[in-house]
């Protein structure tokens, strides 16, 4: 029983982190129809800059709380991903908005090898230690333990997911991001500059995702630079899981995921009689994809992939 | 000057020559339908003077060319279209689709009067405020577009087949508000394949015919005209 609530716990904590980056994907599904799979190169580079810039100011910074340092790291990172995915947007997608889909879709690839490479000149090949951001005293919770650093992942991820809810149901913003993933042509009657609002799409999901890459390197306490490959794949299965172009579904299907990989990892070991172990853990991720895009394509949530495609 | 001034509008998609070189004109305050068979080029030229298709020639609005202006810019001008097809946004609520058409009011106060004026107008959709827009009839649709429509307030408001698809109850329905909206002195550029409707609502009328403009004048002597009886009144 411990381990199973332990899992839970650790798959809350995963598919906190999974959830945030699906969301980046599902906006940029919802308006554009683009599966953007530059954006866990976005989220990986996100925790790049946070790590660059606590290690330079532990350096020159000397007595100056820990909680600055952090917030700061977290702002420029959020800072640099905004302007990288804007910058992506408007030079790889935006040219070939009229392209036929396949396009954009081999460009968001490209896009993504090249980030990656880009990444390994600046910060090297090798794996680099994420400074511990928070005690790693654990809590223990009816024999699950929980360290501080995860109760902050998840609730960041919340507060962050409420936010974005928040933002794209009750503000103007939102409402006109909703009109333009509906139909571009009738939101540029309404008066709705539909590039801006396609930047703002990416800009929003390159901020959740610079937090995500941050937790997800403090929670492993490593960052390399393609980190973010495995993280975009597991976060577009969530999206998919989900319904992709859904937001309540990218949280869910990220939530799900982080359960069924943690549980699944939990357990392979006992249930094969000790033949495959914890490090399969990644297999879920995909079979989970496979068993969506065969038995249900558009997901839990989803109505939009059988509308569009 | 007039209002909106179109000058030698062509506009040419997939190597087919929609629009032909027309000339039109709406004066500040009137009513003018464009009025044609199927494939005329009517909605076209509608889509061309909203900013939605590139076009050779010119546009002028209040004596400004905006030819070469994205339909949103348009919009901040005082030029509200009310789509072929309505054009809803089926996700959205009644009340955020009314909301999306007063994207460019920044004045919270006024979006407010405005909705419930619209609300006035359709009380149909103050009882359906909250549902989405997929979920409304075809008539409750096209009062939603032409709510959402004025809701910008515009000077210059361009209707694409209001009539389309409704049932005549329905028509008559959309028609009567249509001839208030113009009462209020909204100025009305009306593409309509009902001529018989379009005639009888306007002043002037501009009849086109594969892609160009064959007859001109006034909608009431155009309703005498033996040409249009035959051609477009089924006479």
């Amino acid at each position: 029983m411990d381990i199973l609530l332990q899992q839970i716990l650790n798959g809350l904590v995963l598919g906190s982190v999974y959830a945030l980056v699906a969301l980046g994907y599902t906006m940029v599904y919802g308006i554009l129809g683009l599966i953007n799979f530059a954006h866990g190169e976005v989220v990986m580079i996100g925790a790049m800059i946070a790590l660059a810039v606590m290690t330079l100011l532990t350096g020159t910074m000397v007595g100056v709380p820990p909680v600055v340092i952090v917030s700061l790291a977290i702002a420029a990172a959020i800072a640099v991903c905004m302007a990288l995915a804007y910058a992506i947007e408007r030079v790889a997608y935006r040219p070939l908005r009229n392209a036929p889909r396949l396009a954009p879709l081999i460009t968001a690839i490209g896009m993504s090898i090249l980030l990656q490479n880009v990444a390994m000149v600046i910060w090297g090949r090798q794996y680099k230690t994420f400074p511990q951001l928070f005690s790693t005293q654990p809590h223990t919770i009816a024999g699950a333990t929980i360290t501080d650093l995860q109760i902050v992942i998840i609730v960041v991820s919340a507060a962050l997911m409420v936010g974005l809810l928040a933002l794209v149901n009750f503000t103007r913003l939102g409402r006109a991001m909703r009109a333009t993933s509906e139909n571009k042509t009738i939101a540029g009657l309404m008066g709705v500059n539909v590039d801006k609002i396609i930047s703002a799409t990416f800009v929003i999901g390159a901020a959740l995702g610079a937090v995500a890459g941050v937790l997800v390197a403090a929670n492993y306490s490593i960052a390399h630079y393609s980190m973010g490959f495995m993280l975009g794949l597991k976060a577009f299965t969530a999206a998919v899981l989900g319904g992709i172009g859904n937001l309540g579904g990218a949280v869910l299907g990220g939530l799900l995921l982080g359960l069924i990989e943690s549980i699944g990892a939990g357990y392979i070991g006992d249930v094969t009689g000790g033949f495959l172990g914890s490090h399969y853990q990644d297999v879920f991720a995909f079979l989970v994809l496979i068993l969506v895009l065969v038995f249900r394509p558009t997901g839990i949530m989803g109505e939009r992939v059988a509308e569009r495609a | 000057m007039s209002m909106l001034e179109v000058s030698k509008l062509k506009v040419s998609y997939g190597g087919i020559n929609a629009v032909k070189g027309i000339d039109l004109r709406v004066d500040a305050g009137e009513m003018v339908a464009l009025i044609g068979a199927n494939g005329a080029g009517k909605t076209t030229t509608l889509k061309a003077v909203s900013g939605l298709l590139q076009h050779g020639g010119h546009v002028r609005y209040n004596g400004e060319d905006v030819s070469r202006r994205p339909a949103y810019q348009l919009v901040e001008l005082g030029i509200a279209m009310v789509p072929e097809g309505r054009g809803v946004f089926g996700r959205l609520t009644v009340d955020e689709n009314l909301r999306m058409g007063a994207y460019v009011i920044n004045d919270r106060g006024l979006i407010r009067g405005e909705v419930d004026r619209i609300y006035h107008l359709f009380p149909r959709l103050k009882e359906r405020r909250d549902q989405t827009a997929g979920t409304l009839s075809g008539g409750e649709q096209q009062m939603l577009a032409i709510g959402r429509a004025l809701m910008s307030q515009p000077r210059l408001l361009l209707l694409d087949e209001p009539s389309m698809g409704l049932a005549p109850l329905m028509v008559e329905k959309i028609f009567e508000v249509v001839r208030q909206i113009s009462e209020n002195g909204v100025t009305i550029l009306l593409v309509e394949q009902n001529a018989r409707l379009a005639l009888a609502m306007s002043g002037r009328s501009y009849v086109m015919e594969s892609g160009t403009v064959t007859l001109e004048g006034e909608s009431a002597s155009l309703l005498d005209n033996p040409q249009v009886r035959q051609a477009y009144l089924g006479e």
